[in-house]
């Protein structure tokens, strides 16, 4: 089983029995095959029975799918990438789709430059490509897009701009939302989020008078203050409007990763597969049949651990193996000098399976070598709810295997099995797993039962559900304005989204949503950490177009590298000239909890705020830590997160910087992105 | 010996007081039946519940530990919460017998916001439990 780095010893399954499942944790990815995932689930639901199991899909697209379940109670994107073509404004939140999603902002440049081009409102603190071809520019500080967005909702409201009809039919907490975002005047949203009033307005009024709108967020809002709160906002902008089911009208709550939806639909993000609810007894009991287990094998005690409570627990000590798969927390997770300590603590016992030894797999006791994407067969599910089949192309290299072979393997010599004493898992190859998750997701939202290899084989994709009754896949969800808000059916009771307190069943039933979308309102609070005196800037981190995640793959590609070698830090022309600061200048951006070194860009971005790419680490120096040279971005990010999605709020940290070299060149950022150097006076 | 056997033990130990105390308030109160007899009723419900607890506790053992720190103190919040939420539910009755408007509100506001704490707590006690009971 791999190669041993350290001298710590412990036994795989040895110990299951001293301390308890509990002591379990799984750290998973949003980069896996669905059918490693499923068996993944479970593996760790069924067999281990721990309730410690996340994806990595916590740091980018958790906040989706919970706003998805407190909106419509369950998960599952309403809208389609198809939409594109056929609506008439975008609304893109928080969403750099130019450098996050290429192929849909091709699809998207395919619209603004042909005839009829849709209207175009983005909100970014930073000039991102779409944000300079957008109509209205929302450059709002950074932590302040619920407000705004109760700002817009009331300017729908107070201009006649809703389809009061479709609500009175569709939606209940109409009331409330009213009364709440009753609180945001075009002056006062103005003044709290730093743009100008008229922007405001003129924004509403797009979105207000649009016909077919297409609203899309992603980590602007996922990784912000208030995260969940502000991505149902967008939920309720499109419901108080009725654009939601309809060709060219929707939202889309976007995902980070090319296999994130698949985390959630099957379990590894430790929701229960197939979005079945944990305070739902039958829906425990389905699985429990299907995998031949009694019921209180899995583990539905509470809401799955999510990855920042897993290594909570693992510092504390009650955690003793973390097994971490295809991710890599060294450089990931925010405040890097934390992480790290917990990775090297005395008595975790670290696994990491991975097809490169990142920096996390430099702290690791035990390494997993792991097969990629080319090198194994499996289907992924993207955004918009299309699932595609991936055949291996090449064998993988050495002793690589499979993440599900892993898993599988790791089983059989734990013998999991079921009630009768047969194993626990039966499959062995992709397309048998693919099979068993067919038959787990029947009957579900995320239905498969209608696919099947050969069928995705003759073809593209095909979006979810796919019946029996709909052969072909759904494109759009919710058409016929009947959401997933039945007891028996949801697969959450929503929370409150102040505290993330959890609702139980009887206070569900109490709302009595029937089928009708729930409207949910909030107030606008400031963030944890804000800028003062002695940390003056407000730090945001995020994507270049060139990098994807922590660069292990693209930090393999010359071209990638090339075009962004190195970690920068972006900053406004004018607090660039109260600092002294000029392009390329080393600069020293220092948090309470670390520092980086970086060059300077200075760019057109929102004055007070700086902006770090996350992409940046050591192990291209083959280190798993600075050795005097700091630059990863989570060095100086914060540990907090969103009360409902529980995802860490990476894009709000109190920085201060210095000067501490002269450039010998321009920054090493790209110029044709978001950090394209600032246009001269 | 566990966690776990300790939670059991502290629980036996509340609900052996709880039926003291309706035992007492049933003696105290003999001239209020209602409250009298159901006081007698609760206090053998306590009393049962509290020797089923004993008996558990006995067989998963305690290290007389106590709660774990973070367990304890929420423990303990709900409890203080729950105290001004039925300190607040009098306060509110009293303002409404009296037309006391101001009072009223206060009273009102501070019901919602205890209701939201009391829910996070449950929340995240439920939450924190298995690991801090059950992992050794």
């Amino acid at each position: 089983l791999g190669h041993c780095h350290g001298t710590r010893r412990w036994s795989l399954g040895g110990d299951l029995e001293r301390h308890g499942p509990g002591a379990f944790g799984f750290y998973n990815s949003g980069q896996l095959f669905l059918e490693d995932y499923y068996t993944l689930g479970v593996m760790t639901k069924a067999g281990l029975g721990t309730p410690h199991v996340d994806g990595n899909t916590r740091l980018c697209t958790a906040t989706a799918g919970a706003a998805l379940k407190e909106t419509f109670s369950s998960d599952g994107q309403p809208a389609s990438y198809v939409d594109v073509e056929s609506c008439d404004t975008l609304f893109l939140v928080g969403h750099n789709v130019a450098e996050t999603e290429t192929v849909l902002w091709m699809r998207i440049l395919d619209r603004l430059a042909g005839p009829d081009p849709p209207k175009l409102v983005v909100v970014d603190p930073r000039p991102t490509v779409p944000a300079r071809r957008a109509d209205v520019h929302l450059a709002i500080r950074n932590g302040t897009n619920l407000a705004l967005l109760n700002g817009i909702l009331h300017e729908l409201i107070a201009n006649g701009w809703t389809d009061e009809g479709w609500i009175a039919q569709h939606t209940i907490g109409f009331e409330d939302l009213k009364a709440v975002v009753s609180g945001y005047p075009p002056e006062r949203t103005a003044e709290l989020c730093g743009v100008p009033e008229e922007q405001i307005r003129a924004a509403a009024e797009i979105l207000g008078k649009s016909d077919a709108l297409l609203s899309t967020v992603l980590q602007g809002v996922y990784q912000s203050n208030q995260a969940t709160a502000s991505a149902c906002q967008v939920n309720n902008i499109n419901l108080a409007r009725g654009m939601i089911g309809k060709p060219g009208a929707g939202v889309l709550q976007m995902n980070g990763q090319p296999t994130a939806q698949n985390t959630r639909e099957t379990g590894a993000d430790g929701d229960l597969p197939g979005f079945r609810n944990w305070q739902n007894d039958a829906h425990i009991e389905e699985l429990a049949t299907l995998w031949n287990v009694e019921p209180l094998t899995i583990p539905h005690h509470g809401p799955p651990t999510p990855a920042m409570q897993i290594f909570r627990y693992a510092e504390e000590g009650s955690i003793r193996l973390l097994w971490i798969i295809g991710t890599n927390p060294a450089v990931s997770l925010p405040q890097l000098g934390r992480i790290r300590s917990i990775l090297r603590q005395e008595g975790l016992f670290v696994v990491v399976q991975d097809c490169f030894l990142s920096e996390t797999a430099r702290l690791a006791d035990v390494v997993l070598p792991a097969a990629m994407w080319g090198e194994k067969t499996g289907t992924f599910t993207n955004a918009d709810r299309t699932v595609h089949l991936s055949d291996k192309a090449v064998e993988p290299p050495g002793e690589a295997r499979s993440d599900m072979a892993i898993f599988l393997d790791y089983s059989r010599r734990m013998g999991f099995e079921d009630r009768d004493g047969k194993p626990l898992i039966s499959w062995s190859t992709p397309e048998e797993a693919f099979e068993a998750w067919k038959e787990c997701s029947k009957g579900r939202p995320c239905d498969y039962s209608g696919l099947s290899y050969d069928k995705l084989r003759s073809g593209s994709g095909i979006p979810w559900p796919c019946t029996a009754e709909r052969p072909e896949g759904t494109e759009r969800l919710y058409e016929d304005g009947r959401f997933v808000t039945d007891p028996e059916l949801c697969e959450d009771f929503g929370h409150d989204l102040l505290t993330g307190a959890a609702n139980d069943e009887a206070e569900y039933r109490v709302l009595n949503p029937a089928g009708r979308a729930i409207l949910k309102a909030a107030e606008y609070r400031p963030p944890h950490e804000t800028p003062d005196d002695e940390y003056p800037f407000s730090l945001t981190t995020g994507r270049t177009v060139y990098h994807f995640h922590t660069r292990t793959k693209t930090g393999r590609a010359r071209e990638l590298v090339d075009a962004a070698p190195d970690a920068w830090l972006e900053l406004a022309p004018t607090d660039a000239d109260e600092l002294g600061i000029s392009e390329g200048d080393w600069v020293r951006a220092e948090s309470r909890r670390g520092w980086i070194q970086a060059r300077a860009r200075l760019t057109g971005i929102k004055d007070g705020v700086v902006f770090a790419p996350f992409h940046y680490g050591y192990w291209d120096a083959g280190e798993s830590a600075p050795d005097g040279h700091p630059r990863a971005a989570n060095e100086l990010t914060v540990t907090a997160w969103d009360p409902v999605s529980k995802q860490p709020t990476y894009k709000l940290a109190a920085v201060r910087l210095e000067k501490v070299a002269d450039a010998e060149g321009p920054a090493p950022a790209p110029t044709v992105t978001a950090s394209a150097p600032a246009e001269g006076p | 010996m566990t966690r776990f056997g300790d939670a059991i033990r502290r629980a036996a130990e509340v609900e052996s007081g709880l039926a003291a105390e309706f035992a007492r308030t049933a003696v105290e109160h003999e001239d209020e039946p209602d409250v009298a007899h159901l006081s007698s009723l609760f206090a053998e419900e306590a009393e049962k519940q509290a020797n089923n607890l004993a008996a558990l506790a006995t067989r998963h053992g305690d290290t007389s530990d106590g709660l774990p720190p973070l367990l304890d103190d929420l423990t303990r919040l709900y409890l203080h919460v729950q105290e001004a939420w039925i300190y607040a539910t009098i306060v509110r009755q009293g303002a409404l017998a009296k037309r006391d408007e101001a009072t009223l509100a206060v009273a009102e506001s501070l019901l919602q916001e205890a209701a939201r704490q009391a829910k996070w707590l449950t929340t995240r006690i439920k939450t924190t439990a298995p690991q801090a009971l059950t992992v050794e």
